[in-house]
């Protein structure tokens, strides 16, 4: 299949008198890695709360897997199988680090009513069990099932971050928009990460959209890049492409001559 | 970090006979309070027992909106009297249908006891729908919105039931009446709906309080209690989860609603209820005992409901003054304890770790403790 994941085309907003992002058009193909980067204020987040239904776009269009997306509610995109974490952790912190996934898995889960959750039914509690399986499987790519009943704001800042990506996988989504997932790591924790994102891809079947400031992590993974800056693409390509496109290095430096960033 | 704060068995799972037992226990407590506790103590404490009772329902399924789910609602009592005055006008005019006057026998072998069951079930289900016609709307808003629209809601019940006529007191002028009459809802207006069949006992009321009790914790543990949660933690995260957070405000609304309004149903039925009762002052009652016993712990709520019911009989004699000793109970409580007596916990987090049976989650202040 050729088609791929997720197409957007043309979408936009505008924020009183401005342009957060333009003509917006992006087309990441199925079990990429795709990377979105951009100087600070370039529209990335803004695009990311577009494609999850925080925003609605003023106009064009938002298909996941051929279906059409904007519009919808946030929780019906997510339902739809796009899950997202946030630049700023947002973890359900006092609930537990095993709650905080067994939430993620509240949407596909079988569901029972109300009254089979009160009477504790059979069926209740074999999806409970199936659920804590899922949950603990997923815990153990991250090596965190020793924090398992630790709540989610007392974990080191690393690990909230490993607990969100875990829990947007949880949702058993198609496509996961991480947003700037290495930020606040130190640079083993980023090389353990870049492995670990490429792992999970390859072992849940993933499409994975990342927002990422840090270059060589960017590089490293992305098959596929798009470059944004005040909330026009200025550049698309592979790694080797973007890093000798003259509009990106100005972009970024405002000085051509020199890339976005050493590279080894 | 010490090995008492991560802990590494999972989780278990209740097998079909943990589903089931704690029903056959509701029933045995209530039968405890109704043959054993009641007799024992004698009427006034069997009355305040009764009391207490009612505050615990209340208290917990309150604990569901403003504690889980992290909504500030305070017209509590609204949805408690409107169950009570739909339970009441079952039991009074079926009474005065069925034998000419109201039922009296309510001991548990009278055979009263299922016109009180199917009255309170009533109850709920239409404080339910109350709860469903106000929470549809008002939920979408954020925050403080609720607060005002639930206050407004308990001052709209209490001057509507003011508007209510006179009740009929004999069968004779109840045949006679019109539809007409029948319309104006005779429920006794403002002076109160009196003369109320006395079928609530012990039993009935502690079988009330353990299934509130019971369901308030199963739901808690279940998909929709973790849910709830989430939306309490962090909205946006949680519709980014695929949760339909209105949909589920709405749901624990309801639900809260039906448990207030079969509390009213029995409050009704041993006591007398006036329009006064769905006001400002009764819902702020309830919420402080949440708020005391810790947003989000049922047990907190619990306690705190038997505390302030009890302080609330004490203090009787000194009248409009025991708010004053109210409020400074509650400014102290904030400055020492400001998540409440419990905060998030249960009462048998507290236990030591080898007592426990199933491993908690471990909270900052455990951390504290551990590492100091």
């Amino acid at each position: 299949m050729n088609e791929p994941l997720l197409d957007v085309r043309d979408i936009g907003i505008s924020f009183g008198g401005l342009r957060a992002v333009a003509d917006f058009s992006l087309q990441v193909p199925r079990n990429s890695l795709y990377g979105l980067i951009g100087p600070n204020g370039a529209g990335k987040t803004t695009i990311f709360n577009l494609l999850t239904g925080v925003y609605r776009p003023g106009r064009g269009s938002i298909h996941l897997r051929g279906q059409r997306i904007d519009g919808r509610k946030p929780y019906e995109i997510a339902q739809a199988g796009l899950s997202r974490t946030f630049q700023n952790v947002r973890l359900f912190g006092e609930l537990s680090v095993l709650d905080n996934l067994r939430v993620a898995c509240h949407m596909h889960t079988p569901r029972h009513g109300l009254l089979a959750t009160l009477l504790r039914t059979r069926g209740y509690r074999q999806q409970e069990k199936r659920m804590l399986d899922k949950v603990m499987a997923l815990l153990s790519i991250f090596k965190l099932e020793q924090f398992q009943n630790m709540q989610a704001k007392n974990l080191a800042y690393g690990n909230q971050r490993r607990l969100e990506i875990l829990r947007a996988i949880a949702t058993d989504a198609s496509l996961i928009l991480l947003d700037e997932p290495a930020a606040g790591l130190n640079p083993a924790e980023k090389e353990s990460l870049a492995d670990a994102i490429r792992q999970i891809r390859d072992q849940f079947n993933l499409t994975i959209l990342l927002i990422e400031h840090d270059m060589r992590l960017v590089m490293k993974i992305c098959e596929c890049i798009t470059v944004l800056d005040h909330g026009e693409v200025i550049a698309r390509g592979c790694a080797t492409e973007i890093q000798t496109d003259p509009n990106v290095i100005e972009a970024y430096l405002g000085d051509p001559g020199t890339p976005p960033t050493s590279t080894d | 970090m010490t090995d008492a704060s991560i802990a590494t068995r999972p989780v278990q799972h209740a097998s079909p006979l943990r589903s089931a037992l704690p029903f056959v226990f509701a029933i045995l407590i209530a039968l405890l309070f109704h043959l054993v506790v009641g007799p024992m103590l004698g009427a006034y404490p069997s009355r305040v027992l009764l009391d207490i009772g009612v505050a615990v329902i209340l208290a917990v399924s309150l604990n569901i909106v403003n504690g889980y789910t992290g909504q500030f609602s305070i017209g509590h009592a609204a949805f408690m009297t409107i169950g009570g005055y739909v339970a009441g006008a079952i039991t009074y005019y079926t009474s005065l249908h069925l034998w000419g006057d109201i039922a009296v026998d309510n001991t548990l072998s009278g055979g009263h006891g299922w016109l009180l069951v199917v009255a309170c079930l009533a109850g709920g289900v239409a404080s339910s729908l109350a709860g469903w016609v106000v929470g549809l709307p008002s939920l979408r808003l954020r925050g403080d919105y609720l607060a005002i629209v639930t206050l407004g809601f308990g001052e709209i019940v209490r001057v509507l039931l003011q508007q209510t006529s006179q009740q009929f007191y004999d069968p004779a002028e109840m045949h006679a009446a019109t539809w007409r009459d029948w319309l104006a809802i005779p429920v006794g207006g403002a002076l109160g709906f009196s003369d109320l069949p006395p079928l609530t006992n012990l039993f009935w009321m502690y079988l009330a309080v353990g299934l509130t009790i019971l369901f308030a914790y199963r739901l808690k543990q279940s998909s929709y209690g973790r849910a709830l949660l989430s939306i309490r933690e962090d909205e946006i995260a949680a519709e980014a989860m695929g949760i339909n957070v209105t949909r589920l405000k709405v749901r624990a609304f309801i639900f809260a609603a039906f448990f207030a309004g079969l509390g009213g149903g029995l409050s009704a039925h041993y006591s007398i209820i006036r329009p006064i009762d769905a006001g400002f002052a009764q819902s702020f009652d309830i919420v402080i005992m949440v708020v005391l016993g810790g947003l989000g712990s049922i047990s907190g709520a619990v306690v705190a409901a038997i505390l302030l019911t009890v302080v609330k009989m004490a203090l009787t004699e000194y009248g409009i003054y025991r708010m004053i000793l109210y409020a400074l109970l509650l400014i102290i409580l904030m400055i020492f304890r400001p998540r409440g007596l419990f905060g998030v916990r249960e009462i048998w987090d507290f236990l030591p770790a080898s007592k426990r049976k199933f491993p908690v989650p471990v909270t900052a202040s455990a951390q504290e403790q551990a590492l100091s």
